[in-house]
């Protein structure tokens, strides 16, 4: 009988790429929008965030603010082209810096108020995201597949960011390991901070 | 070893080792890349700002449970409002000397193993944490991407102090002790280099 390593030192050389699945054509909006809440990196921090503190507060409660985000942002992407709000990054940016601080000082915040943020953070990203700005001319099949690019990408930052933090508190709850997603916390938060200061500075004028 | 060791053992040489011997990963080109990248370096190009970075994390070693996580938690938020103040425009003076006295106070810290109460701890490292930020944020506003700037910086800002609290961790045994002292002497003299204009 063959050995499973033996095996594999032989066919290894041999093997070529599993080029299954490729790029599908006319998927470019959908990619785009899958690749939005990666790039926009306030973005991604605010949905990390979220994550990690419905994770601290376990994952059993993190349905419903979820569901919300969810919800908040399509409705808002649908709805952008009728209520352009410039100072929508203001909103995303502070809601990063509290939910940080939060999870900085290991706070578990109440269902209501995880609600709340997902609800009116849901909101901010999907006017944020600005679809009809970024993508002029296209038709509503395209402009749906972007808006279920980022829905799903949406998902799958804060569903592992959840699943993480809930393991590091509620699982392995070992100290150094809970201090670092404290640590991340006020990284998160210093970073939001700082883009704020910036962000008012050039809302204000000041040079 | 306990579990809790092992762990900081562990992160410390994957941490260290991949500091010292990673390139630049730019498998994407464009702005975010340039403004992590830039960010990431800023902390790590200036000595005076890694020598305070890593006596922060060696004094947090040495004060042990909570200051050895408190400090590196505070350190960030509190240099987040230095940003701040330098990215409005906020004047603040003597921020290099604040910067190099950093250097020397927290050196002399680790050298003679103080151990304050833990308020006044985070309050020198509060203070100081302001003069480093107020010096990164000044440059956020020319950062490519500003956002993946304040990131890398903070994310560079956290290793150095998980380095130094590794190294601060070896002052549990014999030698280590002395290795952590001179560490902290060796900070508190290159604090003194810069604020001197030696280095």
């Amino acid at each position: 009988m063959i050995r499973p390593g033996l095996a594999a030192a032989v066919l290894w050389p041999v093997a070529s790429s599993a080029t299954a699945h490729g790029t599908f054509e006319d998927g470019a909006e959908f990619y785009a929008g899958a690749a939005h809440p990666f790039l926009a990196l306030e973005h991604f921090l605010l949905l990390l965030a979220f994550g990690l503190l419905l994770g601290l507060a376990g994952r059993d409660r993190a349905v419903i603010p979820l569901l919300l985000l969810a919800g908040a942002m399509i409705a808002s992407m649908a709805i952008a082209p009728a209520t352009p709000f410039h100072a929508v990054s203001l909103l995303i940016l502070a809601a990063t810096l509290s939910m940080g601080l939060a999870l900085a000082a290991a706070w578990p915040l109440p269902l209501m108020i995880m609600a709340l943020l997902g609800l009116c953070g849901g909101a901010a990203l999907g006017l944020d995201t600005d679809l009809p700005r970024t993508m002029p001319g296209t038709g509503l099949f395209a402009r749906m597949a972007a808006m279920g690019g980022v829905i799903l990408s949406v998902f799958l930052i804060v569903l592992n960011s959840v699943a993480l933090a809930h393991l590091i508190t509620h699982v392995w709850n070992r100290a150094p390991i809970i201090v670092a997603l404290r640590a991340a916390g006020s990284w998160i938060s210093a970073a939001a901070l700082m883009v704020l200061a910036l962000r008012l500075r050039d809302m204000m004028g000041i040079t | 070893m306990s579990f809790n060791r092992r762990i900081v053992l562990v992160m410390t040489l994957g941490i260290a080792t991949g500091l010292l011997t990673a390139t630049a990963a730019l498998a994407h080109t464009g702005d975010n890349v340039g403004g992590l990248q830039s960010g990431f370096m800023h902390p790590v190009s200036g000595l005076d700002h890694v020598i305070a970075m890593l006596a922060v994390g060696l004094w947090g070693g040495i004060l042990r449970a909570p200051a050895v996580w408190l400090l590196p938690i505070v350190f960030p938020l509190m240099m987040a409002l230095g940003g701040a103040a330098g990215v409005t425009g906020i004047p603040l003076a003597g921020v290099e000397t604040g910067i190099a006295l950093s250097g020397i106070i927290l050196g002399l810290a680790v050298l003679f193993v103080l151990r304050p109460n833990l308020w006044i701890a985070a309050v020198i490292v509060g203070i100081f944490a302001i003069f480093h930020g107020h010096a990164h944020g000044t440059e956020l506003p020319e950062a490519a991407n500003p956002v993946a700037y304040a990131v890398g910086f903070v994310i560079a800002t956290g290793l150095l102090h998980l380095i130094g609290i590794a190294v601060g961790n070896l002052g549990q045994f014999g030698p280590g002790r002395i290795a952590v002292r001179a560490c902290g002497a060796a900070i508190a003299l290159a604090g003194a280099a810069f604020l001197t204009g030696v280095a």
